[in-house]
């Protein structure tokens, strides 16, 4: 059942990633590559779950604390054109 | 009592992995930034506490549900906020300055220059 | 059954990689760079690697993103060169390409594919898995080898650390800060003061508690770094956290610089050598307690103390606004 739901996120993921491929402006990669990030996130998750390694959970914890820095700084740069404002 | 949580752990877990295909799909095929945006941050918020709810029966220890209620509760607090940080971006651009808020055909530049 | 699942992660990987070379604008060659990242640290979980994983993850979000941003802000004023390369003639250019490429993506898939299953191991990692609760106390082995069997090298890569960030003051020193006080929105930092104290306690907990769990010096200072950024972005650097001046970075960088050579000398002066750990004055404690392992607490402390303070004096030195770029 576990593997059923890994497999779903990863298929999730390379439909995600169809919109980084296309998408007209980079506004529209940045959107899929924060949706992305979380559902990386859940399979790291369930993999911790799926091959019973329970250290995994502290790298899934450390990147769900840092992934949300990688959007804010790219939100920064759009917004003002540069990173110190 | 065990086997119950655990089936209801599955069921959550599955919910989760449907709401997760969802917000993909909809960044996938709605027309706008903004409606991409919207798509995809509210079920993929509800997707990923649903599965992360769903874990906690199948985590060895109570160590483990305890870091996993801890990356949900962080969940909910920084994924609207980087969300709400993008759709300002957008809304405020320095860098997009030809951009059409209503249809994604017509050629937009991913830098643009600045007065 | 995770052999599918692994074989269709590289293909993934390859993929975003690939996307990332021929996408013609560079910032969404950076977005996609950044999606390979984390399928690289999920493959490095599979692997059973939590350690690297935890690193590629830390290392991939912050920092990376941060400094790439900086260079591209500073450099895209810059003219592209004009006309094609022709240093390689042009018939040779894609064969060349893909027959290098072909060879790199067979020995990988080779020798991933030989990682993932169960197999005998050689001779010095069973004895590192043996032996190492014995002879250094610690119970993260990755963690012993980096600090214990191998500390020399830790120091040499600190100092590699140290001279990147002298060579980066040395060529941007002309520049003045610029002091802004708008940063981003009053809900990201509402959000920001309510998320940074937990960070920090993250990030301190990964660095004392290295030698128990996976994490390190490393892997702390860089979380350390990375909030420093995420202050300065969030808040803009007329903000009056984010203005922890250079000078007491620069004293928290050598400090720990001269941490790790003091202990390395004190383990000298016991008789054990340079870097010594069981055979120097520390004693290993009970195992799985905060004070076991020897030197090993105090050296992810001084390594943590470097990079942090270097990679975040890296960032606030590139953010310096450059002479000759006001003039124009």
């Amino acid at each position: 059942m576990i593997l059923f739901a890994l497999w779903g996120m990863v298929i999730s993921g390379m439909i995600g990633f169809v919109r980084v491929v296309t998408g007209p402006s980079a506004a529209d990669r940045l959107v899929a590559a924060d949706a992305l990030s979380v559902i990386f996130t859940m399979l790291l998750v369930l993999l911790s779950l799926y091959i019973e390694t329970p250290f995994l959970l502290d790298v899934a914890l450390a990147f769900a604390m840092l992934s949300f820095a990688d959007m804010l700084l790219m939100a920064k740069y759009f917004e003002h054109g540069e990173l110190y404002k | 009592m065990m086997p119950l949580l655990r089936f209801l752990g599955s069921v959550c877990i599955l919910a989760g992995v449907f709401f997760s295909f969802a917000a993909v799909v909809a960044i996938l095929r709605f027309p706008d930034v903004y409606t991409r945006l919207h798509g995809g941050t509210k079920a993929l918020s509800g997707g990923a506490l649903l599965i992360l709810l769903g874990s906690m029966p199948y985590a060895g220890s109570s160590l483990g549900a305890l870091k996993l209620l801890l990356i949900a509760v962080f969940f909910l607090i920084s994924n609207p906020m980087a969300s709400h940080a993008i759709a300002r971006a957008c809304h405020r651009r320095t860098l997009f300055k030809n951009f059409s808020h209503f249809s994604s055909e017509t050629p937009i530049e991913g830098e643009s220059m600045r007065e | 059954m995770s052999e599918p699942l692994l074989a269709f992660l590289y293909f993934f990987i390859l993929l975003t990689a690939f996307v990332a070379v021929f996408l013609d604008d560079l910032l969404s060659s950076f977005i996609s760079l950044s999606v390979t990242g984390v399928l690289m640290a999920t493959v490095f979980a599979l692997l059973r690697a939590p350690d690297v994983a935890l690193t590629q993850a830390i290392i991939n979000s912050g920092l990376i993103t941060s400094l790439l941003l900086v260079a591209y802000s500073h450099t895209r004023r810059t003219p592209l060169p004009s006309g094609p390369c022709t240093a390689c003639p042009s018939w040779l250019r894609w064969p060349l390409a893909a027959l290098i490429c072909f060879l790199l993506a067979v020995l990988l898939f080779r020798g991933m594919y030989s990682l993932a299953g169960e197999r005998a191991l050689e001779t010095a990692s069973t004895h590192f898995l043996a032996e190492t609760l014995r002879e250094t106390g610690a119970l993260n082995v990755v963690a012993a080898i980096l600090l214990d069997y191998r500390a020399f090298d830790t120091l040499g890569e600190t100092t590699v650390i140290f001279a990147a960030v002298a060579g980066i003051s040395l060529l941007l020193s002309g520049g003045k800060h610029v002091r802004s006080r708008q940063g981003l929105s009053f809900i990201v930092k509402r959000g920001m003061a309510l998320l940074t104290p937990f960070l920090l306690l993250y990030a301190a907990s990964i660095l004392f508690l290295g030698h128990l769990t996976p994490g390190g010096g490393f892997q702390g200072g860089s979380v350390f770094a990375t909030v420093a950024i995420l202050i300065c972005v969030v808040y803009g650097t007329g903000f009056d956290a984010s203005r922890v001046s250079s000078k007491s970075k620069e004293t928290l960088e050598v400090g720990g610089a001269l941490l790790f050579v003091f202990i390395g000398l004190l383990g000298a002066a016991w008789g054990g050598g340079f870097l010594a750990n069981l055979k120097g004055p520390f004693f290993p404690g009970t195992p799985g307690s905060l004070f076991s392992g020897g030197n090993m607490l105090f050296l992810n402390l001084a390594v943590g103390l470097k990079v942090g303070a270097g990679l975040s004096s890296i960032f606030y030195v590139m953010i310096k606004i450059l002479e000759q770029e006001g003039e124009q």
